[in-house]
C-alpha cells in the first residue's frame, strides 16, 4: 500500500442499519452513474463553457434519481437549500460557487482539488492518474492541470458505473466493481473530512454548494458501506 | 417507484446527455478497463512513464537560472530534475556550472499546484484588504480595466497611470520586453525597482559611470583574495557557492565581511565582523594601510584612475580648461582636467579629457584614449600654476586622499568599527598582496543611506591593488545584458517615449514621506531632503512623472505591498489611495490582497522566456512544460487582453489620439492603435514571437530558432572563453573591462574611474571622497534592524510552501543576541513585538550569539500576510523618504538622473528599533 493511504478494506464508514441493500445489478449501476454523473455536475464550476448549469434540473434530477438508488439517500437539504436560488441568476451561482470553492485570499475556501486537502501529495494524485490510464479516462487538456478536482473524480466514478451497468463479461465487472470502491475510498472519502472540516468554517460562503458538499460526503459514505457490503459476498471470495 | 417505472426511467436517464456527453474526459468510451483491476497494487504494475520532459528554470531572480529537466505526463508537472550537462567552462581551469540548483527549485513541481496559486480572475467585492474576491471572466475584468484605463488617461494623462514589473517577471526577458514595449506605446510611468528596492550600486556608478559590473562566477576562482562583503552567497547564491569553497582550497583568501555570522562567514578562510553600519571605515582603514604600505599599484592609477588630477587648494575644485584659459571660459573645450609631468615638470592636460560635448554617450569617446604615453603624472605634491585667478595652489587627487584616509587609520577606527587594528592591517595587506583581488558585494550595500561611499571605497580598494578590469578581479555586482533586443522591441514602429522613473522618489512624491522624516528623523533633515530633490527637479535633472498624481496602477509579478520601506505608511498614503489597483501574479500575497482586480500568470513551468544572466556564461530557455494552470495566461498574453480592451473600448467611446509631453517631446498616443502597435499589426502573436525576436537582435546570443534553443535549454554566450565578460561580442556589459584593456576613457566626467567628486553638493556634504558617516539612529531605540536574502525564499515566493516552512521555524522568525533577548526577558521561540517610532509587527524568537548585541537580523521576503496584524518588517522600517541629496545631484559629467543607473536608493537600513516580550512560547520558560 502506498504511504498515507486509507485501508480500502476497512474504510471507516457506519452503515445506516436502516438502510436498505439493494441487488448489485445493472439498474444499480445505471442509478449510481447518474447520481454520480448529477454530484459531479452540480460540483462543476459554473464558468465551464462546457457545463450545462439549470440548477434546479440538476436537482430535481438527483432528488429523482435517491428513490431509485440501491440504499436510502435523503436529499431534502439541497432542496430546500436550493429554493433560494434562482436558476436564471448565474451571477450568483458563480458568485457563490468562486466565493467558495475557486477563489480566496488564502486559496479557496473549501478547495475541491485534493492536493490542496491532503497532505501526501502527488503520492495521491499519481495513483489518480494510474487509475485514470487503467480505465482509458483520459482529460481534455484544459481540465489535466486538477486531475483530483472533485467534480473529475465523480466523473470518473461515473463512468466506470456507467461501464459497470453495460459490463459484457463477469471479469471486467468484477474490475469496474472493484476500482469503484477503491477509487472511492482511497481518493474520494479519505478527503472528504478535510473538506466538511473547512466547511464548517466557512458554511456562510453558500448555504446551497454547502448543502450540496454535505449531501455528497454523506452519498459517498452510505454509497462505500453500500459497496462494501454488496462486494464482500460475492467479490472478496471471487478474488 | 416500481419496478418497470424503475427500469425505464434509469434507461431513459442514463442515455441522456448528462451521462453520455463527459465534461472532463476526451474519450467517450471512458472507464473500460484495458486490463482487468483487482486491487489497487495492480495499477503500479505498469511502469511509470513520462510524456515529454522540458527545458526550464525558474523566472525568478534568483540570479541561478539553473537548467532543469521538467517532467510531465498527462499535463502535470510532477518533477523537476536539475540538468546536468553544462560543457565544462572554456577555460578548463575553472570548476564546472552543473548541475546547478536549490531547494526551492526542487519543490517548484509542487508549489506551482499549492494553495496560494491564483488560477482565474478575481474582483475585489468587500472592502479592500477585506479579503472578499468573486471569480470573474478575463472579459469582465478587461472591460472594466479598460475603462478605467481610459478615464484616468484621458483626465489625468497616462503618467498617472503606473505599471511596475516586478521580479517575477522583469528577468523574464520577452516578458520584459513585451512591459516594455506597451508601457512605451501608451505612455504610462513605469516605477524602476532597481534603486526602489534599493539595489542600485550609485557608488559604483559614481566612480566609473557604469553599474553593471559582474563577471561569470568562475572569476571567483580565478581571484586571490576575495572579499564578500555584505554578502552571503552560501544562502542567497546556492548554485555557484561552491565556486568560493573551491577556490579557498586552491589557495585563494575567502574573507567574508558581515556584522552577523552568516553560513558564509562559517565557510570562509576568515571572518571580519565590524559593527552594523561601519563599513566604509574599515574600507577607508585598509586604504590607509595600502597607501601607508605603499603597496599601491602606481602605473594602475596614474593611468586609469583621477589620482593624479590636479585639484585647487582654494576652492577644492579640479583645475580645468576653464580655469586656465580664456578659450576653456568660452567653453569650447569643455572639461579639460590636468595633471602635473614629473619628467617636464609641468601642468598638462590629462589625456582623454577636454570634450567639445559633455561626457555621456559620447562616441568619441571611443576613438580616444587615455594612455600616457610619455607623461609621468605625479601623485604627490603641491605646485603653483597660473590661472585666470592669478597664481593658486593645487595638488593631487592622491594627495587629498592620503590625508582623508589618515583619518581613518585602523586605530582610529576601531572604536568605530570594533574591529581591531591588526585584522584591518592584516586584511589590507592580503588584499593588497593578491593579484587579483575581488570583492563580490552584496545588494545590501546599496541600502544604506551613505552606502555609496562604501561602493566608492570598495572601488578605491581595488583601483590600489589594480584589480579592477582583471578577470579574476574588480568588483562583482550582477552584470546585464546589453538592452540591445529588448528595447529593440520595445521601440520598434514607434520609437522611444517611454516615462521610467526611480520608484523611491516616486513613492516620495505620492506616500507623504516627507512627513515620515519630520516624525522620525527631525524637521532639518526632511527639508533638506526636500529641498534638494525639489531643486533637482526644478533644474531638470530628475524627470517630474508625478504632477499629474498617481490613480492607478499595475503591479505585475510584482509584490510592492510586501517589501516598500515604512510599507505600512507606503500601503496606507500611497497604495491604498489609488483609485484602481491591478495585481497580475502567479501567487496570492499582500498585493493582489489589496488589489481591485486580481489577474492570473502563469508560473514558470507554463510559459515561454529567454533568461539571461552574467553569472553564467549560459542562457537558459523556459519552454512551457504544460499551459497555464486555471485561467492563467503569460504576462505577454495579459498585456494582449488588457490593451486589446483598451483599444476596443477606446473605439466604443469614441476616445481621440493625443498629444503627450514625454520630457519635452509631444509623443502622439492613440487608444484605439494601442493593440495593434503592441502587436506589431498582427506580425507579433505571442511570446515565441517575441523570444525569437530577442534572440535575432541582442548581440551575444548565437543565432537560432527559439525551439532549437528550447531543445537544448542551455545555450552558450559568445565571447565567453575567459572567467569575465571582456568581449566586445558577449551579450553583457563590459565597458569598465574595455576601458582598463584599451585604455579608453571612462563614462565619467574625468574620464577616468573617479574617486574625487568635486560637484557644489558633494562638497557641501564633505563627500568628494569617501568618508563613514554613522547610521541614522532614533534616539531611545537601541537596535539596529538588519535584514538580507533568504535560504528557503526568493523573496516572497516559497516563503509560504509548508515543505519548506518545515525546514525552518514554521513562522517568520527574527534573530536576536542572547543578551538582548534576557534583558527583556526574551526566550528562545517566543513571539517578540517588534517596534519603531512608525508601527509594530510580532515575529518569533530566534536567540543566536551570530548576532551582534544591539542588532537585530531578520531574513526578508516573508509576506505581511503570514504576521499576525498583516504586517511585517515593513511596518517599523522608517527610512523610505530618505533621499540622499547627492543621489538627485546632476549637470555634473555622468551625474543626473539615469534610468537604471544613476538615481536615489530606497533604503532600508538607517534606522533602529526595539523590541519588548508579546507571548510567552517558550515552553520551559514557563516551568
Ligand atoms: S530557484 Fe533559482 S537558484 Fe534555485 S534552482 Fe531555481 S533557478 Fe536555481
Amino acid at each position: 500500500m502506498a504511504p498515507g493511504m486509507a485501508n480500502t478494506s476497512h474504510a471507516p464508514v457506519v452503515l445506516n442499519p436502516l438502510t436498505p441493500i439493494g441487488l448489485r445489478d445493472a439498474d444499480s449501476a445505471r442509478a449510481r452513474t447518474l447520481a454520480y454523473a448529477l454530484f459531479s455536475n452540480l460540483l462543476a464550476s459554473p464558468f465551464d463553457a462546457k457545463v450545462s448549469y439549470a440548477l434546479h434540473d440538476l436537482v430535481q434530477q438527483l432528488a429523482d434519481t435517491t428513490h431509485v438508488l440501491p440504499f436510502t439517500f435523503d436529499l431534502s437539504d439541497v432542496e430546500d437549500a436550493a429554493k433560494a436560488f434562482d436558476d436564471a441568476d448565474m451571477g450568483l451561482i458563480r458568485r457563490q460557487y468562486s466565493g467558495l470553492f475557486e477563489v480566496g485570499s488564502d486559496g479557496p475556501p473549501v478547495p475541491l482539488r485534493a492536493e490542496l486537502v491532503r497532505t501526501n501529495e502527488s503520492v495521491a494524485k499519481e495513483e489518480i492518474i494510474r487509475f485514470y490510464e487503467h480505465f482509458n479516462y483520459a482529460l481534455n487538456p484544459s481540465f489535466q492541470w486538477a486531475p483530483d478536482h472533485l467534480s473529475i473524480l465523480l466523473e470518473f466514478v461515473q463512468t466506470l458505473a456507467h461501464q459497470e451497468s453495460a459490463a459484457a463479461d463477469a471479469r471486467a465487472l468484477l474490475s469496474l466493481q472493484l476500482a469503484q470502491r477503491d477509487f472511492v475510498a482511497r481518493h474520494i472519502a479519505d478527503w472528504m473530512p478535510g473538506v466538511m472540516d473547512r466547511l464548517s468554517r466557512n458554511a456562510q460562503q453558500s448555504s446551497f454548494f454547502g448543502a450540496v458538499v454535505t449531501a455528497l460526503n454523506r452519498f459517498i459514505r452510505a454509497d462505500l458501506a453500500w459497496q462494501n457490503q454488496s462486494l464482500d459476498a460475492s467479490v472478496e471470495g471471487a478474488r | 417507484m416500481n419496478a418497470i417505472d424503475r427500469r425505464a426511467f434509469l434507461a431513459a436517464a442514463t442515455a441522456s446527455a448528462l451521462v453520455t456527453n463527459l465534461k472532463y474526459a476526451a474519450a467517450q468510451d471512458a472507464g473500460k478497463p484495458a486490463q482487468a483491476y483487482r486491487r489497487f497494487e495492480d495499477l503500479y504494475r505498469n511502469k511509470w512513464t513520462w510524456d515529454r520532459v522540458s527545458r526550464g528554470t525558474h523566472g525568478t531572480n534568483c540570479a541561478g537560472t539553473c537548467a532543469f529537466n521538467v517532467f510531465i505526463k498527462n499535463g502535470v508537472v510532477w518533477r523537476e530534475e536539475q540538468q546536468a550537462m553544462y560543457d565544462g567552462h572554456a577555460d578548463s581551469d575553472t570548476p564546472d556550472y552543473g548541475p546547478r540548483g536549490c531547494q526551492k527549485g526542487l519543490r517548484h513541481a509542487k508549489y506551482m499546484y499549492g494553495k496560494q496559486r491564483i488560477l482565474y480572475p478575481m474582483k475585489r467585492v468587500g472592502k479592500r484588504g477585506e479579503g472578499k474576491w468573486e471569480r470573474v471572466t478575463w472579459d469582465q475584468a478587461a472591460r472594466e480595466i479598460a475603462d478605467k484605463f481610459l478615464d484616468v488617461s484621458a483626465e489625468s494623462g497616462p503618467q498617472a497611470i503606473s505599471w511596475g514589473s516586478g521580479t517575477q517577471m522583469s528577468v523574464k526577458v520577452a516578458s520584459y520586453s513585451a512591459l516594455a514595449r506597451f508601457a512605451n506605446i501608451s505612455g504610462v510611468t513605469v516605477p524602476e525597482f532597481y534603486s526602489g528596492v534599493g539595489d542600485l550600486p550609485t557608488g559604483v556608478y559614481m566612480t566609473v559611470g557604469q553599474v553593471y559590473l559582474g563577471d561569470v562566477m568562475a572569476s571567483v576562482y580565478k581571484s586571490k583574495c576575495v572579499l564578500v562583503w555584505m554578502a552571503n552567497p552560501a544562502v542567497t547564491r546556492i548554485p555557484d557557492a561552491h565556486f568560493f569553497w573551491e577556490a579557498k582550497y586552491n589557495g585563494t583568501d575567502v574573507i567574508a565581511i558581515s556584522p552577523e555570522f552568516t553560513p558564509t562567514a562559517m565557510h570562509s578562510s576568515m571572518w571580519v565582523n565590524p559593527k552594523p553600519g561601519t563599513d566604509t571605515a574599515l574600507a577607508m582603514s585598509m586604504v590607509h594601510t595600502i597607501l601607508e604600505d605603499k603597496t599601491y599599484n602606481a602605473p594602475y592609477i596614474k593611468e586609469q584612475t583621477d589620482m593624479p588630477f590636479l585639484v585647487r587648494k582654494d576652492t577644492g575644485r579640479f583645475l580645468l580648461g576653464t580655469d586656465m584659459s580664456i578659450v576653456g571660459k568660452l567653453a569650447v573645450d569643455e572639461n579639460v582636467f590636468y595633471i602635473w609631468d614629473q619628467k617636464t615638470n609641468k601642468v598638462v592636460q590629462a589625456p582623454g579629457t577636454g570634450m567639445a560635448e559633455k561626457p555621456m554617450n559620447r562616441e568619441r569617446r571611443k576613438y580616444e584614449s587615455i594612455a600616457l604615453g610619455n607623461l609621468d603624472p605625479a601623485l604627490e605634491g603641491t605646485w603653483k600654476v597660473d590661472t585666470l585667478d592669478g597664481e593658486i595652489e593645487v595638488t593631487t587627487v592622491f594627495e587629498i586622499l592620503k590625508k582623508h584616509a589618515a583619518e581613518h587609520s585602523p586605530e582610529k577606527t576601531q572604536s568605530i568599527t570594533g574591529v581591531h587594528p591588526s585584522v584591518v592591517k592584516n586584511v589590507a595587506r592580503k588584499f593588497a598582496a593578491a593579484k587579483p583581488g575581488m570583492i563580490y558585494s552584496g545588494y545590501a550595500s546599496c541600502k544604506w543611506l551613505n552606502g555609496d561611499m562604501l561602493q566608492r571605497a570598495m572601488m578605491m580598494l581595488l583601483a590600489l591593488t589594480g584589480s579592477t578590469g582583471q578577470e579574476g578581479g574588480g568588483i562583482q555586482f550582477a552584470n546585464a545584458p546589453k538592452a540591445g533586443g529588448m528595447l529593440a522591441f520595445a521601440f520598434a514602429d514607434v520609437g522611444p517615449a517611454t516615462r521610467i522613473v526611480s520608484a523611491t522618489t516616486w513613492d516620495y512624491d505620492h506616500g507623504k514621506m516627507k512627513d515620515l522624516n519630520e516624525q522620525v528623523y527631525g524637521k532639518e533633515l526632511a527639508e533638506r531632503c526636500d529641498a534638494k530633490y525639489k531643486e533637482s527637479v526644478r533644474e531638470a535633472y530628475f524627470p517630474k512623472y508625478h504632477e499629474k498624481g498617481w490613480r492607478m496602477g499595475f503591479f505585475m509579478g510584482n509584490n510592492g505591498a510586501n517589501w516598500r520601506a515604512s510599507g505600512k505608511k507606503w500601503r496606507e498614503d500611497a497604495f491604498e489611495k489609488l483609485e484602481m489597483i491591478v495585481a497580475l501574479a502567479p501567487d496570492m500575497g499582500v498585493t493582489p490582497f489589496y488589489a481591485d482586480y486580481v489577474l492570473p500568470i502563469a508560473h514558470h513551468y507554463e510559459r515561454a522566456d529567454i533568461m539571461f544572466q552574467s553569472r553564467t556564461p549560459y542562457i537558459q530557455i523556459l519552454d512551457s512544460a504544460v499551459p497555464p494552470l486555471g485561467e492563467a495566461v503569460d504576462d505577454w498574453d495579459a498585456i494582449y487582453i488588457i490593451s486589446k480592451a483598451i483599444s476596443a473600448r477606446a473605439k466604443e467611446r469614441n476616445i481621440k489620439s493625443f498629444f503627450d509631453d514625454v520630457d519635452g517631446r509631444s509623443v502622439h498616443r492613440d487608444p484605439q492603435r494601442y493593440h495593434d502597435l503592441y502587436t506589431m499589426d498582427g506580425r507579433i502573436r505571442s511570446v515565441r514571437d517575441v523570444i525569437q525576436f530577442i534572440i535575432n537582435t541582442t548581440p551575444g546570443v548565437p543565432k537560432m530558432s527559439f525551439a532549437e534553443m528550447a531543445k537544448k535549454g542551455i545555450v552558450r554566450v559568445d565571447d565567453s572563453d575567459i572567467a569575465a565578460w571582456n568581449g566586445d561580442n558577449s551579450p553583457y556589459h563590459n565597458d569598465v573591462f574595455r576601458c582598463v584593456r584599451d585604455k579608453r576613457p571612462y563614462e565619467t566626467l574625468t574620464g577616468r574611474q573617479q574617486y574625487y567628486v568635486d560637484h557644489p553638493w558633494f562638497l557641501e556634504d564633505g563627500e568628494q571622497l569617501p568618508s563613514h558617516r554613522a547610521p541614522m539612529r532614533i534616539p531611545g531605540y537601541p537596535m539596529q534592524f538588519m535584514m538580507g536574502h533568504a535560504r528557503h525564499g526568493i523573496h516572497s515566493m516559497w516563503r509560504d510552501d509548508h515543505l519548506l516552512l518545515q525546514l525552518q521555524r514554521g513562522e517568520p522568525d527574527i534573530y536576536i543576541n542572547p543578551k538582548d533577548a534576557a534583558a527583556r526577558g526574551v526566550e528562545d521561540g517566543d513571539l517578540v513585538r517588534v517596534f519603531s517610532p512608525l508601527g509594530e509587527f510580532f515575529v518569533n524568537a530566534h536567540l543566536s550569539n551570530g548576532i551582534q548585541p544591539n542588532m537585530l537580523f531578520m531574513y526578508h521576503g516573508w509576506d505581511p500576510m503570514m504576521f499576525k496584524n498583516r504586517q511585517n518588517f515593513g511596518a517599523v522600517i522608517t527610512t523610505a523618504g530618505l533621499i540622499k541629496p547627492t543621489s538627485v545631484a546632476g549637470d555634473y559629467g555622468h551625474l543626473g538622473y539615469r534610468v537604471l543607473a544613476f538615481a536615489p536608493n530606497q533604503t532600508y537600513k538607517d534606522f533602529t528599533c526595539d523590541f519588548e516580550l508579546a507571548e510567552r512560547r517558550n515552553q520551559s520558560a514557563k516551568t
